[in-house]
């Protein structure tokens, strides 16, 4: 369980990144943060990650106060899946994934055949035991994501923390994550991502938190929050949600999100800004951090 | 079966290391202009060790005990502990280009020898003044990286930089100043770094500082592990980023400055060695360190061995280890062709 209570954060000189992040999710949910390049959504990862600080409010797991847990302590329960490790040395992927028992290590101790035996569990949850003696550094990127998957799971923290997981992945491994993700939700896993995909709220989330400017504008089930008109003021592009009937058993619908790309759909984005349920605050204009990376 | 495979590689690797390193000991002490045997090397070792009534000559004595054993683990103590600081430092900074030079502890060790040469103090000052430059110039990468920078690793490498360059240029201040007759060589030789001068009791004193830093970095040698795949992923998994970065540079520098006190400035070890050390077992630290302990002795053994014997004067150590390091090392990069790095 984690409740995210009023966060703000922002770097000393500069505006509010964050300004009143609120919410909590619950084993078996998952958490799909939304939003343009610059909204925040990293910014409130890390934040949940304890390594940005926050300026004001309380991040809470299992009601303890993240500020007040010790690294190791707060390791046990909050693990994070990368976007891509910064590793730069050469590590087998087996030596990547008994990382992840580094809070379950007693002092000056390296990890035990038992902590090897929960790797190489977790890569056989995951399918991946033939990866097991590769170089990390060798690997395709969806195969790195599930090794940092690995990592994680092998880490037996409750909760995940996902920066867009299925970045710069083929279609058919972004399928795969997602898969994945529901999968571990339906253990019992809490799991706070963020993606550049709507639809992958859709497919994997329940709730999903919309940001813009580091605000929260919109927070609920996908079905009620991802609208047309809520995504083509969130993007600020004509984007439709249609409901399909794809050819199943149940021939139950789904609802995807179509860009709209012709002329004509101009018309429908000046009407949706018209309409847009919620108005956007101003805030700061620098909503970049200090490398000029979103955030 | 792969992973029994690769535990007990790592075992035997180790093992014939240290093996290796302990025929580069013993036949370190047949080097030398006056011929002692083999066994009679073993007799004298063996004999002192157990208090046995003496059956050698004095002189014999006196060479093996007074004149090679000193500098023989001078060279192990020196070897090491660049080698340890130099790999502890590249899993720190995640950078294999990094020596243990990179916070100017040689730069500052080279000025305190130098001021100290140039104030015509004592051996003994001398070396205290290369030990506390070292510390000093460290101390100054630090605060210039915490209250001017921004409190990261590159602003703390950069602090370095500004530091090394600053003592560079007081070292060439004192050298301008020198004496040439006399103090300006031995300033000049003391940078080029050697073993010649070791006694004993130099070695004694270094031992302490070397020891309890390098079982510092081992105590913490997970820790120092996992800190190489990035800071925010390290914290993630439970590790205290500060406090483990903290350690490694306090232990790094206190290693480097004990043993740059007491060779001078001896270049490329502490580079070299824990690249041929991945090479051989890969990136993992645990096993990357004592790897590195033991390659870095013996290799700065038999360079010690090869500067006292190749030329009938001797070769300063620094010079032979990059001289014959560089080709060494294009070699093992042409046949390895893997990434270790």
């Amino acid at each position: 369980m984690i409740e995210v209570q009023d966060v703000c954060f922002n770097y000393a000189d500069e505006g509010n990144l964050l300004q009143n992040i609120s919410f909590s999710a619950a084993p078996g949910d998952v958490v799909c943060l939304l939003g343009p390049n610059g909204a925040g959504k990293t910014t409130l990862l890390r934040c949940l990650l304890d390594i940005n600080k926050p300026s004001q409010g309380k991040i809470l797991v299992n009601g303890n106060d993240v500020k007040t847990m010790r690294p190791k302590e707060k390791a046990k329960f909050v693990a994070y899946v990368p976007q891509n490790t910064t590793a730069v040395f050469s590590y087998l992927v087996i030596e990547v994934v008994i990382m992840g028992r580094t809070p379950h290590l007693q002092r000056m101790t390296t990890p035990s055949n038992r902590d090897r035996e929960i790797a190489e569990k977790a890569l056989a949850q995951l399918e991946i035991t033939h990866l097991a003696h590769r170089h990390f550094d060798e690997l395709s990127g969806g195969e790195r994501q599930m090794v940092l998957i690995a990592r994680a799971l092998a880490q037996q923290a409750q909760i995940l923390i996902m920066d867009e997981p299925t970045a710069s992945l083929d279609y058919g491994n972004q399928v795969r994550i997602l898969k994945l993700v529901r999968m571990l939700a339906g253990q019992g896993y809490t799991i706070i991502m963020s993606s550049h995909f709507p639809d992958h709220a859709f497919l994997s989330a329940n709730q999903v938190l919309m940001m813009q400017k580091g605000v929260v504008l919109e927070r609920g089930h996908p079905e009620q929050v991802v609208t047309t008109e809520n995504l083509t003021h969130l993007y600020a592009s004509a984007i439709q949600v249609v409901e399909v009937t794809p050819q199943t058993h149940s021939n139950k619908p789904m609802k995807v999100c179509v860009p709209m790309i012709e002329q004509e759909a101009e018309g429908v984005f000046q009407a949706a800004q018209k309409t847009a349920a919620f108005q956007v605050r101003p805030l700061g204009s620098a909503m970049t951090d200090r490398e000029g990376n979103e955030c | 079966m792969l992973k029994i495979n690769t535990y007990s590689q790592d075992t035997i690797k180790l093992i014939s290391l240290f093996l290796l390193l302990l025929v580069i000991f013993f036949a370190s002490f047949l080097i030398g202009r006056y011929p002692v045997a083999p066994d009679m090397v073993f007799a004298i070792l063996w004999g002192k060790l157990l208090h046995l009534p003496q059956h050698w000559t004095n002189s014999m004595e006196t060479v093996v005990l007074k004149v090679r054993l000193p500098r023989i683990m001078a060279a192990i103590l020196v070897g090491s502990a660049l080698s340890g600081a130099g790999v502890a430092y590249q899993n720190l900074f995640r950078n294999s280009l990094v020596s243990p030079a990179i916070l100017g502890v040689s730069a500052g060790a080279g000025f305190g020898a130098a001021l100290g040469m140039v104030l015509q103090c004592s051996w003994f000052w001398i070396q205290g003044m290369a030990f506390a430059g070292g510390l000093i110039a460290v101390g100054c990468s630090f605060g210039i990286g915490t209250f001017f920078g921004n409190k990261s690793i590159t602003s703390l490498v950069l602090g370095g930089m500004v530091v090394s360059a600053l003592f560079q240029a007081f070292i060439s201040v004192l050298k301008y100043m020198a004496d040439p007759s006399d103090t300006l060589p031995a300033i000049t030789f003391w940078l080029m770094g050697g073993l010649s001068k070791v006694t004993m009791q130099d070695t004694l004193w270094a031992m302490p500082a070397m020891t309890i830093a390098l079982l510092a970095l081992y105590a913490i040698r997970w820790e120092i592990h996992v800190l190489g795949v990035g800071e925010d992923e390290a914290h993630s998994m439970g590790i205290n980023i500060r406090f483990i970065q903290g350690i490694v540079i306090v232990c790094a520098t206190l290693m480097t400055a004990a043993a740059v006190s007491i060779s001078g400035i001896i270049g490329w070890v502490g580079l070299l060695i824990p690249h041929m050390a991945r090479m051989l077992v890969g990136a993992k630290f645990t096993q990357l360190l004592p790897v590195a302990l033991l390659m870095g002795s013996g290799y700065l053994l038999l360079i010690d061995g090869v500067s006292r014997s190749i030329a009938a004067v001797e070769i300063p150590v620094g010079i032979l280890t990059a001289i014959i390091g560089a080709p060494c090392f294009v070699f093992l990069l042409a046949r390895s062709r893997r990434t270790w790095l």
